[in-house]
């Protein structure tokens, strides 16, 4: 599992001197990823306090899900679209921050949101009821949310640090490069001496700049508890977030409507959906993600039944694979090339398969734990007692039990690997295109129209996924 | 787990390991839907055939290629690029595949190294101009370094761009480095690729842009107000061969293919799609000049790009 | 039937051992194992369960020793504080689940006599605390065990619904035949279902007997706490007795020196010529009044059923023992 990272290093540690001419980068992605991430920690924790007071009630959570279920390079699309209607050119750092907010301020709130029902809950009660206020009761209530505020803001950085199709579409145009665009442009760069190498040194830059925040990654948080709080500013609350929802979601889906739909010069009526799906790439790309998304789902769900038994081997292995979950896809990535290139897998769709299976099985084999963390090994266990073989204690108890765990983990990895560019716009070969290389090749191929259309059925696929009944808990 | 969705899982695993006769053509200098029509007319009279295809810029093709070349597992059945160095080096390596020039109507002198690639449509650099933004264009190279341009002009980026390559080895060649300083302190942006530069240039984002003549001929026929001037100091024409390398799996069938590209049908598609053909006797594409005063491309040295990267911050 | 000897288990992580114990169960008989947090009466039902193997020791169940067998071999039944019931299973399904040979019949006769009728479609959460308990119960007896082990059973219930289900369930499993083995720190718990009692204390067992003879004369000052409802006062022993009062009380067979004095609280009584002393509290308790009474040696509490004035003179109605003071486990 760890192949892919230590061939990885193996390779780049011969070509540290590229650290040299690359340092500024390095530290522009440091700064920007550290910031953007506070940025959307502090976005995302004023909304999550407003829906704390006003005891918004949890369907309200479900309006910012949208925001975080598009992917982030097809709000990034969105986004130039609509901006440039308003005669606004979005690219660069301000665009770039644009986007990133809008999709990780509503992970962050979705991540702070139970952890102020638990935690801030029965404390707030206590400021209220011992008139605790103004300095004070910040004082009371903010170190206790320190560790999920950490945890969060670990999460989104790595996100932010890694994340290749943002500054991809809004950076490179501007000359602004971050470390993954930086791999990507070295990797394809006619001047580059040995192209791989360098773009593996920069990898391993990229998994420096990670490394300290894989230490502040969270277990498990608790359940909530609800606690009788008094609503305060219900109007303000439900206005911030639908505000926001409204910024994150209609904003970018405007732009992409009108420029999918209309032409950009008369303006007059025309879906540009016949000629990207005359696209062979636009067909394999849909396939293709399809049937990856689907096939890595069903191998992880699979991996999740036959270690549901085994909860000490979930819990090892998926401490190792959250290494190539947490990392930068484009280490992984690197690696696979490193490692596969002179292999028959090469140039396949499996090599995509096997990234993906790698990169999400930390997701699922997570809500797996929190399943068999949450007593069902117990209950199997009693069974057990009860006179019942391990087989038939799992199939019986365990497995039904499991079910929702597992479905979770599959709804969580489904539109994840649907919308994937990091790892498949390094592994895509011909034939295996992926609909996040459709839409970066469509745009770098000048087709705009195209590339706004597979951003609709990219977003589209990513709202059904919301509609899928969750029953989880 | 519903028993469909394991179904789907299935089915879909079972897409992944399909296979077919097919051609793994790598290409560059021609747009999708360029490369989307010459493979449907292809297949109009070769059916069953999949043809893969890896399109990107010139200098990621190239650089893609040297990555397979040096693992030992090189891809393409057929490789298309812009500027002729790489073909050379492949050559002078003995891994191209000789197809004897025997297509009617084909100047030989096209057929480069006697047949081991080819040049199979013409593609120029010209100056595109947006008529909204500036009714009164250049009519030369030269003149963009003049003040009433200054922040108006756009070229792609040469290391991901042939075209745009071609535009900077012939420009240096006959102006010197010099003439893309004084762009540059002109105020010359870069963008990534030509057609990427041309939607900006038809939105109006730009007024000028160095880049290449089809693209600019297919925004013109979606009706967006550009035109296409061909500089008095002469049009780039970069050449753009194709050839089938000695490791392709199917060798036969790329030859069918590039003999199709030279056939009276192939040229015709690239007609339609705004290049001019290599065969004699066949009309060029709508509303473009009979004759063109064009010069040949001058190839760029390592030094010549990393000096152009230095001037306009591209890493 | 259930035969320990000399059964230990060393301290772990997260469990409490136990050291050289040794018990007997007969046939349908019930043991409760009484003792405090932490006294690993917890850990000696693992044992017998198998989710724990003794670090040295032999259990037996009928002639085998089972210290080393899987869980699922020993055929025993559980009933736990928390149910455990199986979410997604009905009533039904739990019963049928555990059954040697499913029987549906067999299974709704079973659910009728632990008060379940109409009920055996419901998912646990569907169900009131008591009638979950209910659920574990049939669930235990349906598995047809040869023991039954309940672990501190009705503590996730309230008092009043606690004391009406115990009583059901010991009369049920007497009624039945089935011996039970039943973990509890609740005195009135294991007084009012047990045949016997073993009283736990730092993982040993320090008592055995009859329920109402450990209450009454408890053989160690740990048996007699793990009771409660316990009054010491430090005295002194000269020449076998205690002075009390205007006079002494005799305590024979008990060594010379300082040592603990042991009351029930029902055992000391308003008697003239008694330890004088004056009335601090009076609580309403059930039945009875509970008077905190400062005496010269320290503070008492009386259950009384009249009220008292504002002195009063106590004298031990009944003694249950003087605990020498060095060595409080002792009986000197």
């Amino acid at each position: 599992m760890a192949l892919p990272l230590l061939v990885l290093v193996w390779r780049g540690a011969r070509h540290l001197g590229t650290w040299l001419g690359v340092w500024d980068i390095a530290l522009y992605s440091l700064g920007l990823s550290s910031l953007t991430s506070l940025g959307c920690l502090g976005v995302g924790t004023g909304l999550a306090w407003l829906a704390f007071r006003a005891r918004l009630d949890p369907r309200w959570d479900t309006l910012l899900l949208p925001a975080y279920l598009i992917p982030p390079f097809v709000s990034a699309l969105g986004f130039l679209y609509t901006l440039e209607l308003l005669h606004i050119r979005p690219y660069g750092v301000g665009g770039m921050v644009l986007v990133w907010v809008s999709h990780y301020a509503p992970l962050a709130y979705l991540l702070l949101r139970p952890t102020f029902e638990t935690r801030l809950g029965p404390l707030l009660l206590a400021c209220e009821v011992h008139r605790v206020t103004g300095f004070r009761r910040l004082r009371a209530l903010l170190p206790p949310l320190f560790p999920a505020l950490l945890a969060s803001w670990g999460i989104i950085y790595l996100a932010i640090l890694g994340n290749y199709g943002v500054p991809a579409l809004l950076g490179l145009p501007a000359g602004v490069y971050t470390l993954p665009t930086l791999a990507y442009s070295r990797l394809f760069s006619p001047l580059s001496s040995s192209p791989v190498g360098e773009a593996a040194a920069i990898g391993m830059l990229l998994g420096l700049l990670a490394l300290p925040a894989l230490a502040l990654t969270p277990e498990t948080s608790g359940e909530p508890s609800l606690r009788p709080v008094l609503p305060r500013r219900v109007g303000l609350a439900q206005a911030s977030l639908s505000g926001f929802a409204l910024l994150g979601v209609l904003l970018p889906l405007l732009g992409l409507l009108h420029k999918a739909l209309f032409n950009p010069y008369s303006g007059v009526w025309q879906p540009a959906f016949v000629e990207a799906w005359a696209l062979p790439l636009v067909r394999h790309g849909l396939l293709n993600s399809l049937g990856l998304s689907l096939s890595t789902t069903g191998l992880l769900l699979l991996l999740g039944l036959a270690l549901a038994t085994r909860p000490g081997a979930v819990r090892l292995l998926r401490r190792w694979l959250d290494l190539s979950y947490l990392l930068p896809g484009t280490l992984l990535g690197l690696g696979l090339i490193l490692l596969l290139a002179p292999t028959a897998l090469y140039a396949t769709p499996w090599i995509l398969l096997l990234a993906y299976v790698l990169h999400f099985a930390a997701l699922m084999l997570r809500t797996l734990e929190a399943g068999l963390g949450g007593g069902i090994e117990r209950l199997v266990q009693v069974g057990q007692l009860f006179g019942l073989s391990s087989l038939r204690a799992w199939w019986r108890i365990g497995i039904p039990l499991l079910r929702p765990y597992l479905a979770a983990g599959a709804f969580l990895v489904l539109p994840l690997a649907l919308s994937e560019l990091t790892l498949s716009a390094l592994l895509y070969a011909p034939g295996s295109e992926t609909l996040g290389v459709a839409v970066l090749s469509a745009l770098s191929g000048g087709l705009f129209r195209e590339a706004a259309a597979v951003g609709l059925i990219l977003m589209l696929l990513s709202f059904l996924l919301l509609f899928l009944p969750r029953r989880v808990g | 787990m519903p028993k469909t969705l394991w179904i789907v899982i299935l089915l879909a695993l079972f897409q992944l390991g399909q296979a077919q006769e097919s051609l793994t053509l790598y290409a560059a200098g021609a747009q999708l839907p360029d490369l989307n029509a010459l493979v449907e007319a292809f297949k109009t009279t070769n059916p069953g055939v999949e043809i893969k295809l890896f399109r990107s810029g010139a200098g990621e093709v190239i650089t893609k290629l040297r990555a397979e070349l040096e693992a030992g597992n090189p891809q393409p059945d057929l490789i298309w690029l812009v500027g002729t160095q790489f073909f050379q080096e492949l050559s002078t390596k003995g891994l191209l595949r000789r197809v004897p020039p025997t297509m009617p109507g084909f100047p030989l002198r096209f057929a480069y190294e006697g047949g081991k690639y080819y040049e199979v449509r013409f593609l120029y650099n010209i100056l595109a101009v947006n008529r909204n933004r500036l009714p009164k264009p250049p009519s030369s190279w030269r003149e963009l370094t003049n003040p009433e341009y200054r922040g108006l002009v756009v070229m792609a980026d040469p290391n991901y761009s042939g075209p745009a390559l071609a535009a900077l080895g012939t420009l240096t060649e006959r102006y010197g480095f010099g003439y893309f300083e004084a762009l540059k302190a002109n105020g010359l942006r870069v963008e990534q690729s030509n057609p990427l530069l041309q939607q900006k240039l038809a939105q109006g984002e730009y007024a000028l842009a160095i880049t290449n003549d089809y693209g600019v001929r297919q925004e013109i026929a979606k009706g967006s107000p550009l035109s296409v001037v061909y500089p008095s100091d002469g049009a780039i024409l970069a050449p753009t061969p194709i050839g089938i390398p000695t490791w392709s799996k199917n060798p036969a069938l790329a030859e069918k293919f590039l003999r199709f590209l030279l056939s009276d049908r192939g040229q015709r598609v690239f007609v339609e799609r705004g290049y001019y053909p290599v065969l004699t006797g066949l009309p060029g594409p709508q509303g473009s000049p009979l004759k063109i005063l064009s010069m040949q491309a001058k190839g760029v040295s390592a030094e010549l790009l990393f000096h152009f990267n230095a001037l306009f911050g591209l890493r | 039937m259930l035969r320990l000897e000399r059964v230990s288990k060393g301290f772990g992580k997260d469990t409490t051992g136990v050291a050289e114990v040794s018990l007997e169960l007969g046939p349908g008989e019930i043991l409760a194992v009484l003792g405090a947090s932490g006294s690993g009466k917890t850990t000696l039902l693992n044992l017998v369960a198998g989710v724990l193997r003794p670090d040295r020791g032999k259990i037996f169940l009928g002639q085998a020793d089972i210290a080393q067998w899987m869980p699922e071999q020993r055929r025993l039944a559980y009933v736990f504080q928390d149910h455990a019931l199986w979410p997604h299973l009905s009533v039904l399904d739990h019963l049928l689940l555990v059954m040697k040979q499913a029987n549906r019949k067999e299974a709704l006769g079973l659910l009728e006599q632990v008060g379940l009728g109409s009920l055996e479609n419901r998912r646990p959460h569907q169900l009131s605390g008591g009638q979950r308990q209910r659920v574990a119960l049939a669930r235990a007896l349906a598995a047809q065990p040869r023991l039954i082990l309940l672990d501190e059973p009705y503590s996730a219930l309230d008092p009043v619904l606690r004391e009406g289900l115990r009583l059901e369930v010991a009369s049920l499993l007497r009624a039945r035949g089935v011996s039970a083995l039943h973990v509890t720190h609740d005195p009135d718990e294991a007084l009012a279902v047990a045949s016997r009692v073993a009283v736990m204390s730092q993982g040993r067992v320090v008592q055995i007997d009859d329920p109402a003879r450990v209450y009454a004369q408890p053989a160690t000052l740990a048996a007699a706490q793990a009771f409660g409802r316990l009054n010491l006062l430090p005295v002194k022993v000269s020449g076998g007795r205690v002075a009390w009062g205007s006079g002494f009380i005799p305590v024979q067979g008990i060594r010379e020196g300082l040592g603990l004095m042991a009351f029930r609280y029902e055992n000391l009584q308003p008697q003239a010529g008694g330890e004088p002393g004056r009335v601090v509290e009076v609580y309403a308790g059930r039945g009875e009044q509970l008077c905190q009474v400062a005496l010269k040696l320290g503070n008492v509490v009386v259950a009384l059923e009249a009220t008292l004035g504002s002195t009063v003179e106590l004298a031990p109605s009944g003694l249950l023992s003087v605990f020498s003071q060095e060595n409080p486990l002792d009986k000197s």
